[in-house]
Formats: C-alpha cells, sequence, structure tokens
C-alpha cells in the first residue's frame, strides 16, 4: 500500500488516464488496476546502477495499461527490468514500448511477460523493445515472454536490436550537418515513438528534457 | 473409465500405434548402471576409447540436474526403462531378410515403397539397431558414406573419433550425457567434397517395446561445397506405460556446403522426446532444420545452428502440434560466433484439444560479429479455451553493428477469416481446417511434395473434432 502511494506522488493528471513518471527509486512496484481504470507509466531510470521489477494486475473488466520507457546507458551502467503484465479481467488491454541507447560498455537486460490467465477473454497485448547500440563494447539482453492460456485474445512481441541507420547517417551529412549532430537528432527521432504517446503535454516535456540532459552527458 | 476411453480414441485416430510380438536377440534389463553401460560396449565390441567415453559420460549423466525450466520431467522413471534392445544380429540390404513383425511393422508405415520411388538411400532403425540400410549405387561410388552410426564407428574409426562428441559434448545437459552413455544406432554420413544429393535420404525410427528407451546418435560430416538433405520419421506404438527417446544429432557443415535436415515427428502420446541437435557451419555454409513435432506427450527439442566463420548461415523452421495431453516446447537457437554471419528462425504452433506449445529460442551474437543479421518469428493459434501457448525468445546482443529483428503473436483462428469462409457455405471445421493448413502453410511448402502430403494429414487427423 505504502508504495502506491509514493508513485502515486507522481501521478500527473491527464485526460485520457493517470500518467506516473517513475524514476526508479523504488526497486519493485505493485499495481492493480480496477474496472475502467486506465494508466500510463512512463519509465525513466535515473540511476547508474538499478534494477526495476514491476508487476501489473489488470484485473478490472475493460482496464488499459500502458507502460513507455525511456533509457540511455552510458560507460558501464547497468539496468534490470522486469516488466510482468498479467490479464486476469475481461477486455483488457496492454500496450509496453520501451527504446533504449546504449553508449560505451553500458548493459540493458530487460525481460517482458505478458500473460493473459485463463478466462481473460478479448484482450488485446502488445509489448515491444528496441535498442541501439551506440558503443563497441554495450551489451543488450531481452527476453519477452508471453504465457497465453485465454483463446479469445490477440497478444503479440516485437523486438529489434541495432545500431544507427547508415543511409540516415549520410543523408543528413550530405545535409551539411556534422557527424555529431546527425547522430543526436538519429537519437532523438528514435525516441519519439515512445513521446508522443505521452498526450500530456507538460509531462511530455518534462520528459523529453530529462531524456535530452542524459543523451547530451557523454 | 472415461480414460480408457480417451486411449481408444487415440488409438483409433493415430494410426502407427500398433506394436507387433517382441521376440529380440538381447534385450538388457530394465534399468541404469554403470555394468548396463559396459554391456552396451561389450556387444558393440567397441574400441576402448568409446567405451571410456561412455563411461565418463555417464558419471556426468548422475551428477547432472533435470533442466529446471520447459516441460514436466518429474514422471519420468530412469529405473523403469530398457536401455538396450537387439532385435536382430545384423543389417539387412533387403526389406525380405528382416523378420516377419519388423518387416510389416515399416510396411504398414510405407518404407520400402517410399524407398522406390523418392529416396536416396534408407536407414531403419527398430528399438535399439539400424536393422535396414540401402544406398544407391551411383552414390557410393562417388564416395558417399551412409551407415549406421555403430558401423560407422567399424569401418571410419578415425573420422568417428575426430568428430564424435565435438558438437554436442556430453556434459552439455543430462539428456547428452544419457545418449553418450548408452547411444545405439543412429545414422553416420560422409558426403565428399563437391557431390551434390539431390534425392533425400531417410531414416526411420521405430519403438517397439514398452517402456524402452531409444537413444540413437547421428553424425553428420558435409564436405565443403557438398549438399545433402537428411529426413527423418518416427512412430511408437500406443501403451500405457512411457517410453524415452532422447537422441544427439550432431552436424559438421564445411566451408561452402549445405546441409537440411528435416524432422517429421510422429511418436505416440506416451513418449517422451527429449533430444539435441546442433550444426557447426562454417565459411559461406549453410544449415537448414526444418522440425515439425505433431506426437509424443512431451518435446523438448531446440534444433542449433553455431555460425562459426563469415559468410555462414542458418536457418530454423519449427511447426508444432500440440493436443490433448501433449507439451510441445520445441523452438531453436542461433550462436552467431563470426563476422556477417546470419539467421532465420521461423516457428509456428498450434494448441487444441488442452494441449500446450511453448516456443523457446535463442539468439546470441558474440563480440566481434560484426555485420551480423537475424530475423526470429514466431506465431502461435490456440483454438480452444482449454488450451495454452507461450512464448519464451532470449536474445543476447554482445556486438553493436548488427541488425535482429524479434516478432511473436498468439492469436485465435481470425473470425473474419472464419465468416468469410462460412459465408461461403464452407462448414466450420472444415473452414477451420482450412485457415490452419494456411497458416502452417510456409513451413510445409519446404518439405518434398511426398512429406508435404503426409504431413497435411497428419495435421488433418490432429485437427479432426477440434471444432465442438
Amino acid at each position: 500500500m505504502g508504495e502506491k502511494k509514493q508513485l502515486q506522488k507522481k501521478e500527473l493528471e491527464i485526460t485520457s488516464g493517470k500518467i506516473i513518471v517513475d524514476r526508479f527509486d523504488q526497486e519493485k512496484g505493485k499495481i492493480v488496476l480496477g474496472q475502467d481504470e486506465i494508466l500510463t507509466i512512463f519509465l525513466l531510470p535515473k540511476f547508474p546502477h538499478l534494477t526495476k521489477v514491476l508487476n501489473v494486475f489488470l484485473k478490472g473488466e475493460g482496464s488499459r495499461l500502458e507502460v513507455l520507457g525511456a533509457l540511455v546507458g552510458r560507460k558501464s551502467e547497468t539496468s534490470r527490468i522486469e516488466i510482468n503484465i498479467i490479464h486476469q479481467g475481461l477486455s483488457t488491454s496492454s500496450y509496453a514500448h520501451s527504446r533504449s541507447v546504449l553508449f560505451d560498455q553500458s548493459r540493458a537486460y530487460f525481460s517482458g511477460l505478458i500473460k493473459i490467465e485463463k478466462g481473460a477473454n478479448k484482450t488485446a497485448s502488445l509489448l515491444e523493445t528496441r535498442a541501439l547500440i551506440l558503443g563497441d563494447q554495450a551489451h543488450c539482453e531481452s527476453v519477452p515472454s508471453l504465457e497465453i492460456e485465454a483463446d479469445d485474445v490477440k497478444a503479440s512481441h516485437a523486438a529489434t536490436v541495432g545500431k544507427l541507420d547508415e543511409t540516415q547517417l549520410f543523408y543528413l551529412q550530405s545535409r551539411g550537418i556534422d557527424v555529431h549532430t546527425a547522430t543526436r537528432m538519429l537519437i532523438e527521432g528514435f525516441f519519439e515513438p515512445v513521446l508522443r504517446r505521452v498526450s500530456d503535454e507538460k509531462a511530455a516535456a518534462e520528459i523529453r528534457g530529462e531524456i535530452w540532459t542524459d543523451v547530451l552527458k557523454g | 473409465m472415461s480414460k480408457n476411453k480417451d486411449l481408444e480414441n487415440l488409438k483409433s485416430s493415430y494410426k502407427l500405434g500398433f506394436s507387433v510380438p517382441e521376440d529380440y536377440v538381447f534385450k538388457s534389463r530394465k534399468g541404469l548402471n554403470q555394468k548396463v553401460v559396459e554391456e552396451i560396449s561389450y556387444i558393440k565390441n567397441e574400441p576402448t576409447w568409446m567405451r571410456n567415453f561412455r563411461l565418463k559420460s555417464y558419471q556426468t549423466f548422475l551428477k547432472r540436474q533435470l533442466p529446471g525450466w520447459g516441460g514436466n520431467l518429474s514422471e519420468i522413471d530412469f529405473g523403469d526403462i530398457y536401455y538396450y534392445l537387439k532385435p536382430v544380429e545384423k543389417e539387412s540390404r533387403n526389406w525380405e531378410d528382416l523378420p516377419p513383425g519388423i518387416r510389416e511393422t515399416y510396411d504398414r508405415i510405407g518404407v520400402p515403397e517410399a524407398e522406390k520411388k523418392y529416396l536416396a538411400g534408407v536407414k531403419g532403425q527398430y528399438e535399439s539397431e539400424v536393422i535396414y540400410g540401402s544406398l544407391m549405387k551411383s552414390l557410393s561410388d562417388k564416395g558417399v558414406v551412409f551407415l549406421g552410426m555403430d558401423e560407422g564407428l567399424k569401418k571410419y574409426p578415425d573420422l568417428v573419433k575426430e568428430y564424435f562428441g565435438t558438437v554436442v559434448p556430453p556434459a552439455d545437459n543430462k539428456f547428452s550425457a544419457l545418449n553418450s552413455s548408452v547411444w545405439s544406432g543412429g545414422s553416420f554420413i560422409y558426403v565428399p567434397k563437391g557431390v551434390k544429393i539431390n534425392l533425400p535420404l531417410q531414416a526411420y525410427f521405430r519403438i517397439n517395446a514398452a517402456n524402452m528407451g531409444q537413444f540413437e546418435r547421428t553424425l553428420i560430416i558435409a564436405d565443403e561445397d557438398s549438399f545433402v538433405h537428411y529426413v527423418e520419421g518416427c512412430s511408437a506404438p500406443t501403451y500405457s506405460t512411457d517410453s524415452l527417446h532422447s537422441a544427439v544429432v550432431e552436424i559438421i557443415v564445411k566451408r561452402g556446403a549445405r546441409v537440411r535436415y528435416t524432422t517429421i515427428q510422429n511418436w505416440s502420446t506416451n513418449v517422451y522426446n527429449l533430444v539435441t541437435k546442433r550444426a557447426k557451419v562454417a565459411g559461406d555454409g549453410v544449415m537448414e532444420w526444418v522440425d515439425f513435432n505433431g506426437g509424443s506427450k512431451l518435446t523438448m527439442k531446440y534444433p542449433s545452428v553455431y555460425l562459426m566463420e563469415p559468410g555462414a548461415h542458418g536457418e530454423i523452421l519449427s511447426l508444432a502440434f500440440a493436443g490433448s495431453g501433449q507439451h510441445q516446447d520445441a523452438g531453436g537457437k542461433a550462436v552467431h560466433v563470426s563476422p556477417n554471419t546470419t539467421s532465420q528462425i521461423i516457428s509456428k504452433s498450434v494448441s487444441l484439444n488442452g494441449g500446450r506449445t511453448s516456443y523457446r529460442g535463442l539468439l546470441q551474437i558474440l563480440p566481434g560479429a560484426k555485420g551480423s543479421r537475424s530475423k526470429v518469428v514466431c506465431d502461435a493459434l490456440i483454438l480452444d479455451s482449454r488450451s495454452r501457448s507461450d512464448t519464451y525468445p532470449t536474445m543476447k546482443i554482445e556486438e553493436s553493428d548488427v541488425s535482429v529483428e524479434h516478432e511473436a503473436t498468439v492469436s485465435k483462428v481470425g473470425e473474419e477469416q472464419l465468416f468469410y469462409l462460412e459465408s461461403r457455405g464452407i462448414p466450420e471445421a472444415r473452414a477451420e481446417s482450412l485457415i490452419v493448413s494456411g497458416f502452417v502453410e510456409p513451413i510445409v511448402k519446404q518439405l518434398p511434395l511426398e512429406y508435404a502430403v503426409e504431413l497435411n494429414r497428419l495435421i488433418e487427423l490432429q485437427m479432426e473434432g477440434s471444432v465442438g
């Protein structure tokens, strides 16, 4: 209970539902969503070495969850994120999308589980992770799992790991933009799909600012 | 009562569930100890290194724990299994020379007929030993070797010693250690440089006795720029007690060679199928696994490709069907060791009537494997509310200059698709079966026509009465 209260402090009211910006000052989080409850959680890690285990139960009928994440890894920073999304109620939906940029020797371990329990029909669930590896020694591990025990559902996950798109980089450089600026522009663009989902402009600006500070830090 | 009825139903749909009376040259005592291992080696009159290999592996087997993941292995009683069963004195070149029971079994499965029509060579393994073998003369003239593993060890001791246990070491897991200590039968294939075998080589594995353990061991060496397609099939009688099938398959793909390994797994639903399959691929080599799992009680099998040199390519096509009481824990592994290597894993699974399918996979890119690319796609269909589907993919990326994509989807049969077909006057059951056939099509079309027909028939059998 205390845990939930702490999280609620950082809530910002937005039109589509609540948004929690989670800066990982709690290692574990458990959230239970009631009927028709809508929640957005934005994961914005602030510590060089951190672990986060987040369990969200979509218990109430019609509840909806959105987990967004933006992570910037520097030097030998290591992050471990485990997200378990458990669908228990009817007609629930979840969307999880996390993007990481890994510089230097940074490491990111991500494990995400979508579990749809028996009887939790009419469920739609998507889990997406994207990582951009920029450091020669950077390392990324991703285990996006699905456990589906109901049949009237749709559950998907997608994951990609790669480097910066060289044709995009070349294009920008051919327009007279130096390689550092071009790289930063592409990183900014890389985070855009998760930032765009935050409908509250004030919250989005705040998050954008924090990510930017992290990117420029190096 | 109802359990017996279930078994009866099962027997009627599983056409290969018959058994013939046992009349064997040698049957080891039930259970496993050092003496049984020594006995197997003694009967086979093996060189000392192999005997020691077995004994060392047996110690590893005792030490290793059962895997804590995957299916339920706790019901396997290692003391209640026959580890070695020798059905005949030696391998035959003619089906007519085999005892009538064995000959009849293979006739009913249809192996001799297939051999005449479209195979370059055949091995038949019955219980622990290879009892029949053939190879087209044109191929043996070119230096192609297709032998039972035991015969391979006798005739090509140096080649076997050089490669045996190098791709899958005995200590890899508990079941590879078990296989390494009691292995018997399996195929030994050597394809010389530049030789391309156009027709498939086939091995057919049959378990006949109850409480049987079958531990075949296969080693395929494809020399530079060669090609071979190896197909294996399997079946067993339906008993109320469980049998164990635990094979090890090792494949060496040399520079520029291509190996395709197709499995059509159709064990009866009282067989534990716990198999380790792995290929090491050299520069510009290609390894393709086409893996269909339709039978067995529990299958745990993840064909792997280790891409050792630049330009190596690995492909894994996995198709699983889990019906009542079945758990198919299948998938694949691709390990990129060198730069500019590529891999693709495509998995499709269907669970129905309370069955469970799990995709379990690993994609690993080691440091320095620059320019590697990989794509993993897993799709699953769940046909009813009693069934279950899991996806457990692991991606370990330790190199920045790579491109990795993974996607997975679990869903039911599309209502729009069903509605469309029904609106065209196709009954629901037929429509669902059509949609499932379309779903598995990308993998089925990779099979030679005869096997595709067989596979479609197996799928239709599984689907029978699934809509109720």
